[in-house]
């Protein structure tokens, strides 16, 4: 009853202004025939005539001003009960009642389907949930230890969306403030634009451990990975653990869409006695890493490339005579590991390398990625290639052939990170923002941007996250060229056609697959829930889908794709709600379970896998999908703050499909639609280029991948010539061929970068590596070794070696001391890292 | 006389220990460092490219660094594709206006080195220019032991 009111007060206040216009338009209408009889020009009938005008000048003063009231009345009756739900659902969240929340915002939808507030209060909502994990967690890595925290933002005002803890006293009153909710457009949410003044603090309050409440509480403050460093702390809050590792320097300079990184590692030796320091570090899995420098006091000693086994033997020969020694090698493309030996008491050495890479571009943004901390991997039963997650100090106890220790929950290293960003857009950069850190900006002119990482954002234990838009609607394909004594090199962004985002697709039959192994445990499980949740409200009606789970093993909501009605939908939301996150990550049980299932031949078929890709079996999942792919596309969604991107991007490449990230401060939704804009088109596929007068060759990837809007694709080749005929680049979409015609001249490109020949032979690398995946045989592995060489590139069938022979330390080698990492961000220590036999119970997630 | 022959057979023997462990401790693999000068006369040098050899002996390239005048004191580049065990092409550049004269250091090359037999080091100058990038006169010399 109380619906269909506020439904005619709509009503009443939409077409108000209609009735009083009528009421004006009426008396007018109602002597018909008077502008026909012919009257003498008399005063009389001119008075009568300006009475008349001024009866209907009344009449219409007061019609609109009744009108007005009218309006008022009803605008005052509903901002009244927009106040009330507002302050509702203000409440509700207070307490963190959101499923109530949610209800009470849900009821405003369906009483108003047009009231612009609700979009803003569910978005509110969402975050301020978000934002309660988010609490939970920082609550659980002071372990209860801290009484408050200060995060002074100092001198500097802050950029947009850089909030990781949006106060939510203070984001009220803000909102407080404002016209407030009878004027819901500008109701935007306050992270989007509020800025910090100078001198301005923000106090984050965790609890005291007296005031902790409940058995989440006791949990959390168990699971603490000692990275709390916004957090002033007390004398005894942290261990601060010495580690060989003092401080890592970034500088990053960005070129087009390439980016020339350099990355300095200073070792220092805090022990009493000469150390051999291992450091397991990740870096983007398509750097081509071409320079590495160890630096002895004054000195600067260029490593030399070497095949990988006479580098690792000239390493511990070096080792065992005393000579100061560092050793480079890879573990996996986005998996390094560092060794110096000989590292006397109290001294430093220092090692820069260098590579290069190319942006993303996705959705209108360029993205630059520097990854900070190797994730804890889970490895299957029986493996020993993979890369062990042990407790600090633990060595050995995985068996696997790589190990990362990390730090227990309460400690933390003195090893903190420095960054820098160049940008050189060459174009006017329109938009810059960085979700993961506190940046602070400075720009010297429209197309160039400096971003250097605040001090007070720098523990290592998470990815660097960077996107900048630039100004223009349409970006056009990009092409970069070099040429040099050994030819000519270039890169090509290619966009998709214009022409596809006007398809629509077809019905698509979709499968998600969520991890929920132990490192999903919290909030990026909860992360993966809401896109999923999101997704399942997306689906069309003649959509298909089915959701399925792993960890152990895998499970899944029904046993074949169901429709996408209302029912279906609400079973499954119900389900996804259910699911928690434990155990190991058998990612292969996920893979079978979703490729192998009954298809739908008229239905495309997507199969979207979330997870923080926490594996160290990469290879074998990968083969496991070229094998059982079919007519499926893989989209993987990388969920949390350090996920292994080497793996997802492997993914999607080999499943035809594309990636996306969903860190911990992303919106859900945002990255769920603009998925579902992505895959509401056809791509672009089967493609194949004729590179007209360029005589190119040697190009990869191979087989060039399939475009989706919203996702260029960078190739990368050689170059013999220069030529007037256009670059042409054919394929089909949705069952119809289509051609792009690119007129593209390496003579005039856009810019000549060094970086590009061994970004070619980077790629050349990892196209060599796919097909040892895909058809695997005994020669992948010498032609990889022979473009890494030639191109004095890392592989994983060369390294770097630099020795000092002129400084020989007495005596052995001394011990050999790993540099513990802390957890990334919001990964659980205690279902992900293994602690030594009979210290804890053994971890089983991954 | 089968006195004397028991004498000189000892003493055969004892030199011939004497060399086994003058060999044994001389570690098979050791390192070292060879320093790399170039001598360009009145001339400033600016530019060098040079191609240095080790022979007689199992050698490994293992670090370059660069040299004693802050115009070659950054590490040079050399040339990964022309890299083998024992040979590597290295070059440098300075455009600044401090460049050495007469006789300098302009790189260090750090060598692993596996055997008994003592390599044999040789430098061959490429080329040597002065700042405007004209070919200039100049003479390279290679110096085992790298002098602290």
């Amino acid at each position: 009853m109380r619906e269909r009111g506020t439904l005619w007060l709509i009503v009443l206040c939409v077409f108000a202004p209609s009735f009083a216009a009528l009421a004006v338009f009426l008396p007018a209408c109602s002597t018909p025939g008077r502008s026909t009889v012919s009257v003498p020009p008399t005063s009389i009938s001119q008075d009568y005539a300006k009475k008349d005008r001024s009866l209907a000048a009344e009449q219409q003063q007061e019609a609109k001003q009744a009108a007005a009231e009218q309006i008022q009345r009803v605008t005052e009756v509903q901002r009244k009960e927009q106040a009330r739900r507002f302050d509702e659902v203000m409440k509700l969240i207070d307490d963190k009642e959101f499923a109530k929340a949610f209800q009470v915002i849900d009821d405003m939808e369906a009483a108003n389907p047009a009231d612009e507030l609700v979009p803003l209060l569910r978005e509110f909502a969402s975050r301020e949930e978000h934002n309660s994990d988010l609490m939970k967690q920082d609550a659980a890595l002071a372990r209860g230890d801290l009484k408050f925290g200060a995060w002074e933002t100092g001198r500097e005002a802050l950029p947009d969306q850089l909030f990781r803890y949006p106060d939510k006293k203070l984001w009220r009153d803000i909102i407080a403030k404002r016209p407030a909710v009878a004027y819901p457009s500008q109701m935007v949410p306050a992270e989007l634009n509020y800025r910090i003044s100078f001198q301005e603090e923000v106090w984050i309050i965790a609890r005291p451990p007296a005031e902790a409440e409940g058995p989440e509480a006791g949990r959390a403050k168990e699971e603490a990975p000692g990275s709390g460093a916004l957090m002033a702390k007390l004398p005894e809050a942290e261990k601060e653990v010495p580690v060989p590792l003092k401080h890592t320097d970034v500088k990053a300079q960005i070129s087009a869409y390439i980016a020339t990184v350099d990355v300095t590692q200073q070792f220092h030796n805090p022990y009493d006695q000469k150390i051999e320091a291992v450091y397991v570090f990740p870096l983007p899995q398509n750097a081509a890493v071409n320079e590495f420098i160890m630096v002895v006091g004054e000195r600067r000693i260029r490593g030399i490339i070497r095949e990988r086994e006479e580098a690792e033997r000239i390493y511990q020969e070096a080792r065992a005579q005393g000579y100061v020694a560092s050793l480079m090698t890879q573990e996996r493309p986005n998996i390094f590991t560092q060794k110096v030996a000989n590292i006397e008491p109290g001294k430093d050495i220092d090692v820069s390398v260098r590579y290069f890479h190319t942006l993303a571009y996705v959705d209108g943004w360029y993205e630059y990625v520097f990854p900070m901390v190797v994730g804890p991997r889970f490895n299957p039963p029986g493996s020993t290639e993979g890369v062990g997650a042990v407790a600090r100090g633990a060595a050995g106890i995985s068996g696997q052939k790589t190990e990362v220790q990390y730090l227990r929950p309460g400690e933390r290293s003195g090893h903190d990170i420095s960054l820098a960003v160049d940008i050189d857009a060459g174009v006017p950069i329109e938009e810059l923002a960085c979700p993961s850190h506190v940046v602070a900006r400075k720009s010297g002119s429209p197309e160039k941007a400096t971003v250097v990482l605040s001090p007070l954002d720098t523990i290592p234990n998470k990815d660097f996250v960077l996107r900048y838009k630039v100004a223009g609607k349409a970006i056009k394909s990009a092409l970069l060229a070099h040429r040099d004594e050994r030819g000519g090199f270039f890169t090509l962004m290619v966009y998709p056609p214009e022409s596809i985002s006007k398809l629509r697709r077809k019905p698509l039959e979709m499968i998600f697959v969520l991890d929920c192994s132990g490192s999903m445990n919290g909030v990026p499980i909860a992360q993966s829930k809401r896109a999923v949740e999101r997704a399942l409200r997306s689906l069309q009606p003649d959509d298909t889908f089915q959701v399925i789970r792993f960890s152990n093993d895998a499970s899944q909501l029904g046993p074949a794709p169901v429709a996408a009605t209302p029912a279906n939908v609400q079973r499954a939301l119900r389900y996804v709600a259910s699911l928690e996150g434990g155990g190991g990550t058998m990612m292969i049980e996920g893979i079978k379970a979703a490729l192998d299932f009954s298809h739908d031949a008229e239905r495309l078929r997507f199969v979207c896998f979330l997870t923080d890709g926490y594996i160290g079996n990469e290879v074998e999942i990968l083969g496991e999908i070229h094998k059982r792919l079919g007519a499926s596309r893989i989209f993987s969604f990388g969920v949390g703050s350090s996920v292994n991107r080497y793996l997802l991007e492997g993914m999607a490449k080999l499943g035809r499909g594309a990636v996306a990230y969903l860190g911990l401060n992303d919106s859900a939704a945002e990255v769920m639609d603009l998925f579902f804009d992505r895959v509401s088109h056809p791509a672009m596929t089967d493609i194949s280029i004729d590179w007209g007068g360029m005589k190119a060759s040697e190009v990869y990837p191979g087989a060039v991948p399939d475009l989706f809007v919203g996702r260029p694709v960078i190739l990368t080749g050689r170059f013999g010539a220069t030529g007037a005929e256009p670059v042409r680049v054919r394929g089909n979409v949705a069952g119809e061929p289509g051609e792009m015609a690119l007129r593209l001249d390496p003579n005039e490109a856009g810019a000549a970068h060094g970086g590009i020949p061994f970004v070619w032979a980077r790629t050349k690398i990892a196209d060599l590596a796919d097909r040892a995946v895909t058809d695997p045989g005994p020669t992948w592995g010498e032609q990889i070794k022979q473009v890494a060489l030639e191109y004095g590139l890392m592989s994983a069938y060369t390294a770097f070696i630099a020795v000092d022979t002129l400084t020989r330390t007495a005596g052995d080698h001394g011990t050999t001391v790993q540099v513990p990492v802390p957890v990334p961000a919001g990964v659980r220590y205690d279902t992900t890292v293994q602690e030594p036999p009979g210290t804890a119970p053994p971890a089983g997630g991954g | 006389m089968r006195t004397w022959h028991a004498v000189v057979v000892i003493l055969l023997c004892l030199a011939a220990q004497a060399a086994a462990q003058d060999a044994a401790e001389r570690p098979a693999v050791r390192f070292e460092a060879v320093d790399v000068y170039v001598d360009s006369g009145a001339q400033p040098l600016a530019a060098y490219q040079f191609e240095l050899t080790a022979k007689k002996a199992k050698v490994a390239i293992v670090g370059v660094e660069g040299g004693e005048h802050p115009a070659f004191k950054e590490a040079p580049y050399y040339d990964p594709a022309a890299l083998s065990r024992d040979r590597i092409i290295i070059a440098a550049f300075n455009t600044g206006r401090d460049l050495p004269t007469g006789r300098t250091r302009v790189a260090r090359v750090h060598f692993q080195v596996s055997g008994l037999e003592e390599p044999a080091y040789a430098v061959t100058l490429n080329v040597a220019a002065s700042s405007e990038g004209a070919r200039i006169p100049a003479t390279a010399a290679v110096e085992q032991g790298g002098k602290r």
